[in-house]
């Protein structure tokens, strides 16, 4: 069990996994400046609330959960609103052939990157959490306050939006499904 | 492909291909099962991105955020091996233009040495000259003492610990002494961190502990003699580390 929370060994415990939350700030807030900001708005609010912590369970989940509230806070304080989830998007259409197995070795990771951030808030955070940041799916919903079940399917959306614009992407690729210059 | 999207919907919907239905389905439809590999597919190139890099002095900003925040030599009580000395030779330092604020100068004077009992301790004392070129209201100073340092009048290291407080700094000089102790044979580094808001510059010092006389030196400043170290730096507007050093 890891030892209880407090402001003397706060900086200490939360230390290793700085690097993890500003990983997840850094795709979480779109603007990449704002995620030391975020962050530090995090850590101070965790600081704060050491005792809520629950020490029974891993600090990196509750760590992301304040990254994640700190942000959404920003986010409607000002005055910006976390998108619709694009309910008429096509997701289940078939794909170029070929077209992904490219995309993952596509050395175009700009491109890469811009489609993972065009995927709409509430669905690319989860995609983080699972695909890269590596929580367990009841991890991942304690983050974003979700029902487990409501979490796998966000996981499926945001994977189907990411293949729909990976193969969508004439700039990626050309008509025959190569790679484009 | 009616039967296919439905399919799909369904695998959606759940966040899962299960229940009989679905399993039937992809038993005999390659299609599905291909659109089912791209999903996973999809997933893997971001898992290939580059980490967002961490800006520099990241660390340090965020541990002199969180050092403030505790309430500036309260619990970890600063008073404790610290004066202010009466007189300090000023030191001269022109910074870049560009930068919003500069503090120039940390001076690091080994003024004792104790004998060291067992298991091991030994001390010495930091001496430290702030230089501001403007005055800068608000200033935390902060020093982060690694395991097995901490500050003279400790009876055994905490493990680890910042060290914060916060004053104003005029311009020209301003002057700091410190005890340490180190319970540990070996290097350690200690930082020293001035910051304003978010605005912080670093300098750190090496306590190299063990065989003989306990010393000092810097990293990436100039040692005068035996036991004068020099750190010259700027405060970076854009938060974090030098963006210069000159010995002085
Ligand atoms: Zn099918």
């Amino acid at each position: 069990m890891a030892p209880e929370l407090t402001a003397r060994n706060f900086a200490e415990l939360t230390r290793p996994h700085w690097a993890r939350m500003h990983r997840f700030a850094a795709r979480l807030c779109r603007d990449p400046e704002c995620a030391a900001d975020l962050v530090q708005e995090a850590l101070l609010r965790a600081l704060k609330n050491c005792r809520q912590y629950d020490g029974k369970k891993s600090i990196a989940p509750w760590l992301l959960a304040i990254v994640r509230n700190v942000n959404f806070d920003q986010v409607r304080a000002g005055g910006r609103k976390r998108e619709d989830p694009i309910v008429d998007e096509d997701l289940i259409s078939d794909a170029q052939p070929d077209s992904l197995a490219k995309a993952l070795t596509t050395e175009r990771t700009g491109r890469l990157e811009e489609h993972l951030m065009s995927i709409p808030d509430e669905f690319r955070e989860v995609l983080l959490l699972i695909a890269v940041e590596e929580l367990t799916y009841e991890e991942a919903a304690y983050v974003t306050g979700a029902p487990v079940g409501t979490v796998r399917s966000r996981l499926f959306r945001a994977r189907a939006m990411l293949r729909k614009r990976l193969a969508d992407d004439r700039e990626l690729f050309d008509r025959d499904g190569r790679m484009s210059k | 492909m009616g039967a296919c999207r439905d399919i799909r919907k369904a695998i959606l919907d759940a966040g899962a291909a299960e229940g009989w239905a679905v399993t039937r389905h992809l038993s005999s439809c390659t299609a599905c099962v291909q659109w089912l590999a791209d999903l996973q597919m999809a997933e893997m190139t971001i898992k290939r991105l580059p980490v967002p890099e961490i800006p520099p002095g990241f660390e340090t900003r965020m541990a002199c955020a969180i050092a403030q925040e505790r309430g500036h030599a309260s619990e970890d009580s600063a008073a404790r091996g610290f004066r202010i000395p009466k007189f300090w030779i000023p030191v001269a330092a022109s910074l870049a233009a560009a930068a919003l604020f500069s503090v120039a100068g940390i001076w690091l004077v080994v003024k004792e040495k104790k004998a060291a009992p067992a298991p091991f301790e030994q001390g010495v004392a930091l001496s430290v000259a702030l230089n501001a070129a403007a005055p800068l209201p608000g200033a935390d100073v902060m020093l982060h003492l690694p395991n097995g340092v901490d500050l003279a009048g400790a009876t055994r290291s905490t493990g680890g610990r910042h060290v914060a407080w916060r004053q104003d700094l005029p311009a020209g000089n301003t002057a700091f002494d410190v005890g340490l102790v180190a319970f540990a044979k070996g290097d350690h580094r200690v930082d020293v961190v001035v910051c304003r808001k978010n605005d912080c510059a670093t300098g750190t010092v090496v306590v190299h502990a063990g065989e003989g006389r306990i010393r000092l030196t810097s990293i990436g400043g100039t040692v005068q003699d035996d036991n004068q170290i020099g750190l010259s730096f700027a405060l970076s507007k854009t938060a974090g580390i030098p963006t210069k050093e000159e010995g002085i």
